[in-house]
């Protein structure tokens, strides 16, 4: 199992990186800003489906906040309206999450990469002869250089600029697509669910490789443009901190579902006719 | 709604964590690989525990209770070493850093000296050889004892073995620098600095100091002025054997060069099947390496033409050494090879049954062998079997 994950998915991103490496003058910290451009760029098709998909959520929401109300002491029957909801509008609720797993294994292997590749250690030096090609590129490159700019890439950022770097990218992409709370009762919930991830993040990159969290602060980064373009701007980083509840006059049940599942029904179209192109694009 | 309005990122955060420590942490730990100095009968090495051990070889093949005649074990490395920081998701604590032994002792009648590897920051230690003093980490002066550069003071962490030569202990450092110590007194001759990671063991001939570092670069220094330096296209991934007017090293493009020792100039470069990360051996014009390929070349010094290799069972980690007209070696997956030296035919092999990286040691027809399973292994090299063992940490 460790053979095969070395092979097709450790060995190929590391030897990139120490070819990079040797490209880029010797600098590791390029290299690995360069690799995460390339890495974003071949996941665009996911990150601009993701973006659709949790777009196409947010517009249910509002009803699925009705369901919630109406269904509360009822969870089974809940289930089956939310799905319900779910299928009339096209949308998979899964389909915002598997953009974000695929890219796990990237962040584990680059973590890996960059510990084998700087060779922090004698041992993990002399390991790194058993991934790395015979490529002249690649063994003129070795023993790689782990500083860059005031980092040392192999160590954790001593000066929190990274951490804070990590989880304030990471903040402003998350605020441009977390709707603000119709309820001020919820607004402390969404304020808190918001912040969570970039302060973990934040706290991971005090423990992490620097040259981990200048990945993770470039993916973020890069993050925010596609969501800058492909979401309409800022989105809800720049909208008011809470919206009023809901419209006084009140529609009927019937019609305000309907719009409901029509607007989802929208991006969810959007969404089937981006992947229609792609098929296309490679069946030609 | 609250609970479940958490649960996607936090599923999403607990999988990363998890995948990220169990996965991106399944490195190699740092253990350490020390080899052996031998004085007066009896062996001085750095544990993988981090403590410096004296053995007695006719006491272990008695299974004598330890410490038996001679034998110590010495615990005080890990003191006055800096602390460092852990950090974690709930913030940080000082931790202190691990100490590790890679670099084999040097001795003197009085003394015994090693090095540290404690991440960034290393020292050089010398204790009394017939029995440690160091009396709460600190050196006792009465029996000779000292600390480099002192009990609070580092310098880079030391992986490359110390070399006595005469009165002075040569020390290269992690942090480029080579220091020259005055082996009695523990006080600083002259430093040199190369400007690049060393990681290797220099070698002294005739009052020069060469040494490599790992900005490709080899220097040939004597008391601390740079007589010539050589820029390489790649860096120096073995120690330097010198023989004749000729250095000897591995590099990290899978050559094997041979240069002069005058200005450094290519003499001849051999290519191998990946790194030559092992100290090259030279005897009778002959260059023995060990390679990461798994082979063990015989090479003509003058010329580099190879003259045999033997393919064993894993990467040649160790140096080869000469014993009469064979050679031995090791290969990582524990298994020794007694060669031809001539002809490189196998005359016998002997498996200890698991990994080894450090340094093999000769003494008559016995090699001592530090396993990776923190054992001492004794092989008789002339009968092919192991001839006792030592598991310095109880099972």
């Amino acid at each position: 199992m460790a053979d095969i994950w070395n092979t097709v998915v450790l060995d190929p991103i590391l030897n990139s990186l120490v070819a990079l490496c040797t490209m880029l003058a010797n600098n590791f910290g390029l290299a690995i800003i360069v690799l995460t451009v390339v890495v974003r760029l071949v996941m665009i098709p996911l990150t601009i489906r993701q973006t659709q998909s949790t777009k196409a959520m947010q517009s249910l929401q509002p009803k699925m906040q009705e369901l919630q109300k109406r269904y509360a002491r009822d969870q089974k029957k809940l289930q089956q309206e939310m799905m319900k909801l779910y299928k009339e509008a096209g949308i998979n609720p899964l389909g915002c999450i598997w953009p974000m797993l695929i890219q796990l294994p990237i962040w584990i292997a680059l973590y890996q990469s960059i510990m084998q590749a700087l060779g922090a250690t004698p041992e993990n030096l002399l390991d790194l002869s058993r991934h790395l090609y015979s490529w002249p590129v690649v063994m003129q490159a070795v023993p790689l250089n782990e500083h860059f700019l005031w980092l040392r890439l192999s160590k954790p950022d001593p000066n929190m600029i990274l951490a804070i770097l990590v989880g304030g990218t990471m903040w402003v992409q998350q605020k441009m697509v977390t709707p603000p709370p119709t309820d001020p009762r919820q607004q402390s919930m969404t304020s808190m669910t918001t912040l969570m991830m970039p302060l973990m993040f934040g706290m991971l990159t005090l423990s992490f490789p620097s040259g981990l969290a200048l990945y993770w602060v470039v993916s973020n980064i890069i993050g925010i443009i596609i969501q800058y373009f492909v979401g309409g701007g800022w989105g809800y980083f720049a909208a008011p901190k809470l919206v009023p509840t809901q419209p006084v006059k009140k529609l009927p049940e019937a019609e305000q579902r309907s719009k409901a599942i029509q607007k989802a029904s929208e991006q969810s179209e959007v969404l089937k006719k981006a992947s229609g192109e792609r098929r296309g694009l490679f069946r030609r | 709604m609250k609970v479940k309005s958490l649960r996607i990122p936090l599923l999403i955060l607990l999988v990363s964590v998890l995948c990220l420590v169990s996965f991106g942490c399944a490195q190699t730990e740092r253990q350490g690989w020390s080899g052996f100095a031998g004085y007066d009968g009896i062996l001085y090495f750095g544990s993988m525990n981090g403590e410096v051990f004296a053995i007695n070889p006719a006491a272990r093949s008695q299974e004598q209770p330890f410490p038996g005649e001679g034998e110590w074990r010495f615990d005080k490395v890990k003191s006055g070493m800096p602390t460092g920081s852990l950090c974690g998701p709930v913030g940080c604590m000082p931790s202190a850093a691990a100490v590790v032994l890679y670099s084999t002792p040097a001795v003197s009648e009085a003394l015994v000296y090693v090095a540290t590897y404690a991440g960034e920051s290393g020292k050089v230690m010398a204790i009394s050889r017939l029995e440690p003093g160091y009396a709460e980490g600190a050196p006792m002066r009465s029996k000779g004892e000292w600390v480099y550069p002192g009990e609070t003071k580092y310098i880079g962490s030391v992986v490359g073995d110390l070399v006595l030569d005469g009165d002075t202990l040569f020390v290269a450092s992690s942090n480029g620098r080579l220091y020259a110590i005055d082996a009695a007194y523990g006080e600083k001759k002259w430093e040199f600095d190369t400007g690049g990671k060393i990681w290797t063991t220099p070698a002294v001939e005739n009052g020069v100091v060469y040494v490599s570092n790992y900005a490709k670069q080899l220097y040939a220094i004597k008391d601390g002025k740079e007589l010539w330096h050589k820029d390489y296209p790649a860096a120096i991934a073995s120690s330097l054997a010198i023989s004749e007017n000729s250095i000897f090293f591995g590099t990290f493009d899978q050559n094997l060069y041979a240069v002069s020792k005058i200005d450094g100039s290519e003499t001849w470069k051999f290519r191998g099947g990946d790194w030559f990360w092992a100290k090259p051996t030279v005897k009778d014009n002959v260059v023995y390496a060990g390679c990461l390929d798994q082979k063990i070349y015989a090479l003509d010094a003058s010329s580099g033409k190879e003259m045999w290799q033997f393919t064993g069972n894993g990467r040649i980690v160790a140096s080869p050494i000469s014993w009469g007209d064979f050679v031995v070696a090791i290969s990582e997956a524990g298994e020794i090879y007694v060669l031809e030296s001539q002809t490189g035919a196998l005359q016998r092999k002997t498996n200890i049954g698991y990994a080894a990286m450090a340094p093999l040691y000769l003494a008559g027809d016995l090699v001592f062998v530090h396993g990776r399973d923190r054992t001492i292994y004794c092989v008789d090299v002339q009968k092919g079997e192991i001839a006792w063992k030592f598991p310095y940490v109880a099972k």
